[in-house]
């Protein structure tokens, strides 16, 4: 984690004493906390399954069988997540993100490079009356991640991700296009990237990016 | 979100089945619970078994769950808990608490109440306008001063700063039992 910021600096002027030893308990916990970790894309895009009606008595609750909370996974997830239209839609391959193609009006295009063969687009869509804003992101050429590593999609400052738009992963080098949504103004930022999380080391770098927002 | 509907309303819901509701509470709890299970487990994978199974719990036992006995967040982290440590027993793996790295020496005692005090502070900071709560971590996890996060997010000092003790306190609020 960063180092974390000081507290005399973030409650600069603010004279009462009970307030300001209130809100230093807040910053103890934050510190103490540390930040929530990102959702992988299985979890970020679906509740889990569930299959049979709750438990209406008030006896103890049993766990599913491993296997069979397996199954249902695979069965009931992608009925879930196609109910409730969830932060992600992955897409099949081929699709460019047009308007056609999406169902979103596009406004503005933002290619991704690298330093190799891997590539990719943001479309971003026009936002609605709450400010949300559509995003289609396609890449090609990344590899695939196990072990728990995943990409993330963040707008940008003078290259460095400052927000998260959200979380995936690929089949090996294939095409991929993925459905995201933020209420970020784009303004405060000026480009894009994907990093690759490694779950092991704990670090991102960055695998695609692009100057402007 | 639907920040306006308490835990318990919600698990209510759920335990009448109501799908709409497991899914409000889904993307309430899905990030406290992975940080739990996270933090106990110490490896992503199990992580995200036990928040799968955490929320399959969370759908069955529902119905067991009285408001007259207390909120919705002890009762969900003790749905968590039970099947983070279920998650380590059925894989016949050390148990949970003896991989938690940063714990140190800490007591078991002192490990539950690292995680309920993370487990609340991730679901408080949920809570959040998205304008305070990113200044907020921009601040506590990106490392970032005041005036780098002004000049980041392209709006004045003064408003970082508002936004910044506006956010504490609201933290304050929400945190109120555990301050």
């Amino acid at each position: 984690m960063s180092r974390p910021p000081d507290f005399d600096e973030l409650v600069d002027g603010l004279e009462e004493p009970d307030e300001r030893e209130r809100l230093r308990r807040v910053h103890e916990l934050l510190v103490e906390a540390g930040p929530p970790p990102e959702l992988s894309p299985a979890l970020a895009s679906a509740t889990p399954p569930v299959q049979a009606a709750p438990a209406e008595d008030d006896q103890e609750f049993s766990w599913l069988p491993r296997r069979r909370l397996g199954a249902a996974l695979v069965l009931v997830g992608a009925v879930l997540a196609a109910t409730f239209g969830l932060g992600y839609l992955v897409g099949g391959s081929g699709s460019e993100g047009s308007s056609e193609s999406t169902g979103i009006q596009i406004s503005r295009t933002a290619p991704l490079t690298s330093t190799g063969a891997a590539s990719g687009v943001v479309n971003v869509g026009k936002g609605d009356a709450e400010g949300n804003l559509p995003l289609i992101l396609t890449v090609r050429g990344l590899p695939r991640l196990t072990g728990g590593d995943y990409y993330t999609l963040a707008l940008a400052k003078d290259g460095k991700a400052i927000v998260t738009c959200g979380t995936f992963n690929v089949a090996d080098r294939d095409q991929r296009t993925l459905r995201m949504s933020v209420a970020y103004d784009l303004k405060s930022f000026d480009g894009w990237v994907v990093t690759h999380w490694d779950a092991e080391t704990h670090r991102d770098s960055r695998v695609l990016w692009t100057t402007r927002a | 979100m639907q920040s306006d509907v308490s835990d318990g309303e919600l698990i209510s819901r759920v335990g009448s089945g109501d799908r709409n509701a497991f899914e409000i509470l889904y993307r309430r709890y899905a990030r406290p619970v992975f940080g739990l299970a996270l933090r106990r487990l110490g490896d992503r994978g199990r992580a995200e078994d036990a928040v799968q199974e955490t929320f399959a719990s969370v759908w069955r036992a529902a119905g067991s769950y009285r408001p007259e006995r207390g909120p919705g967040a002890p009762w969900l982290y003790a749905v968590a808990r039970n099947a983070i440590v279920d998650n380590g027993r059925v894989r016949r793996e050390p148990p949970v608490e003896g991989v938690e790295e940063e714990a140190g020496d800490e007591t078991p005692a002192e490990q539950a109440e690292a995680g309920w005090v993370a487990w609340r502070v991730h679901r408080a900071l949920a809570e959040l306008p998205e304008n305070e709560r990113v200044v907020i971590e921009l601040a506590y996890w990106r490392g970032r001063s005041q005036s780098e996060i002004a000049d980041l997010l392209g709006i004045p000092l003064g408003t970082v700063k508002t936004r910044t003790r506006t956010g504490l306190a609201r933290l304050a609020d929400l945190l109120g039992d555990v301050l």
